[in-house]
Order: C-alpha cells, then structure tokens, then sequence
C-alpha cells in the first residue's frame, strides 16, 4: 500500500473477492426466496380438453428406421396457468413446457415426451391461457406404437436467472389422457 | 540516466508513511464488505438486480477516491530516520 499503483493493485484484487462473494450470496438468496414464494407448490394451472391424435409416418426425421413406419403422436390441448411467482429480482427468463409422462417398456420406467414449449421473458407474458392450442412437435417412442398407453400431461418450467444455477420445477397438477391409435386398412 | 519508465514511475509515486498503509488497508476492507452488504439489501428491496449492480458500482468508485489517493490523513506519522553517527 505504499505507493499508488500498489493501492490500485490491492483495491482490484479486493474487488475480485467482493464480486465472488456478492455472486455467491445472490445465487443463494434468491432459491430460498423463489422456496418460500413457493413456486414448487403452484396448483392452479389447468390443463383440459385433451385430444389425441395419432398419424403414421414413413420418413426417417419422423423415426421411421429400416422402411417401418413409426406411430407419431400429437395432441390439442387447454392450458391456463399463472406462472407470475416464477419471476423474482434474479430471473432472467423462464422456459415453461408440456410433458406427457406415460409407462415404459419396462415395469417401473417411464418415458417422458415434450409436446410444447414456450420461453417467457417478462412478468406481464406469464399468465398462460390457451385454447385449443396445437403441440408443437410430434413424438414418437421407442417402439413403433404407443399402444394407446395412458400418459399424464404436466406442465413443467425452468428458471434461467442472471446469477446462480438454473432452476428446475414443475407445477402440481397432472391431467390424464390416453394416447390415440392409429386406424389401420385392413 | 533514468530510463523513461522510471521517472513516470517517480512521477506517479504519491507514497504514504506505515500507519497511514494500514489505515488505507482496513478503511479498504470496510469500504467493500459495506458496499457487498448495501448492494445485496438495495437489490433485495428494490426488487431488482440493475439496482444491486449500480450499487455495488457506486461503492466501488466510493472505495477508490477513498483509499487510492495519497490524503494528507495517510501521511500523520511519517517516518524518522536514524541520525548519522558518523562523519566522512
């Protein structure tokens, strides 16, 4: 400290320590404050009006492998949902999507298929209300059927904040359908 | 002959005495660890973290015109040599 470029010197490298710690005690505050908001426990989103449908698809960026055809899925779907408490003084975007979660080929796993997404960048756009809404993407399994399989939707979100690790969550209610068949010529 | 760098350097010295390094050193650590917690409460009530960046911008620029420039309250105690005992 006995000169001035010394001083400089020091006050940077204080500096650095400072904006460590400041980063650190922002990532933290802001989890415990998006916990006691409880946006892990938001239960007034609904999800009605499922309706599947089920097409055959021969191209391979369909899933179609070796010739076979691959059973797609897609759906319409209501959606209401207020995601408001998902924005905090830390968050940057949220990025809310639609998942069918239905048994997989083995007792005890489940796939899970994404149907819609949507990225949210302000407070006033989180208030969702759909009608009739298309999915985004068609899915497919595995197999080449889903073998009209029940599934639960369930609309799921993540945080993207300015500071701190991502934030993952869903919301607590889940609606059931039962995926579509497809009708075969015979 | 000095080169160029060093008489810049002597230039831009603005030395201070021992006491006034430690006082610089402790009003530098105070400076910043206030600055932290100000900007983390502004944010937190301000709800909003461009607040919580300029705040801690602010105390920045507080600490430096604080600490880096040689005050006159630096200097208070400046140093006495030995005499010289011996003449040659």
């Amino acid at each position: 400290m006995f000169n001035l470029a010394n001083r400089v010197q020091v006050l940077l490298n204080q500096t650095l320590t400072a904006v460590s710690v400041l980063t650190a005690a922002i990532a933290l505050i802001s989890v415990v404050q998006l916990y006691f908001a409880g946006v892990w426990s938001i239960d007034t989103t609904s999800i009605s009006n499922v309706k599947a449908i089920a097409l055959l698809k021969n191209l391979r960026s369909f899933g179609a492998l070796h010739g076979k055809p691959k059973e797609n899925s897609k759906i319409a779907f209501d959606l209401s949902a207020d995601l408001t408490p998902l924005f905090h003084w830390n968050t940057k975007q949220i990025f809310v999507y639609l998942t069918a979660e239905y048994e997989g080929k083995l007792a005890g796993l489940s796939s899970r298929v994404t149907y819609w997404d949507k990225i949210i960048t302000r407070r006033e756009d989180a208030t969702l209300s759909l009608k009739n809404a298309r999915a985004k993407y068609l899915v497919w399994d595995v197999e080449k059927s889903f073998r009209g399989r029940n599934a639960t939707l369930r609309l799921e979100w993540s945080i993207q904040p300015y500071v701190g690790a991502f934030v993952l969550g869903e919301t607590l209610v889940g609606e059931d359908f039962a995926f579509a068949s497809v009708k075969r010529k015979s | 002959m000095d080169s160029l760098a060093t008489s810049v350097a002597a230039i831009f010295e603005f030395p201070i005495d021992f006491a006034g390094q430690k006082k610089a050193h402790d009003l530098l650590s105070r400076c910043l660890s206030l600055g932290v917690l100000a900007s983390i409460v502004a944010g937190i009530f301000t709800n909003s973290i461009h607040a919580l960046v300029y705040t801690f911008a602010a105390s920045l620029v507080i600490t430096f015109v604080a600490v880096v420039p040689a005050w006159p309250a630096f200097k208070q105690n400046p140093q006495s040599f030995l005499p010289v005992k011996y003449d040659l």
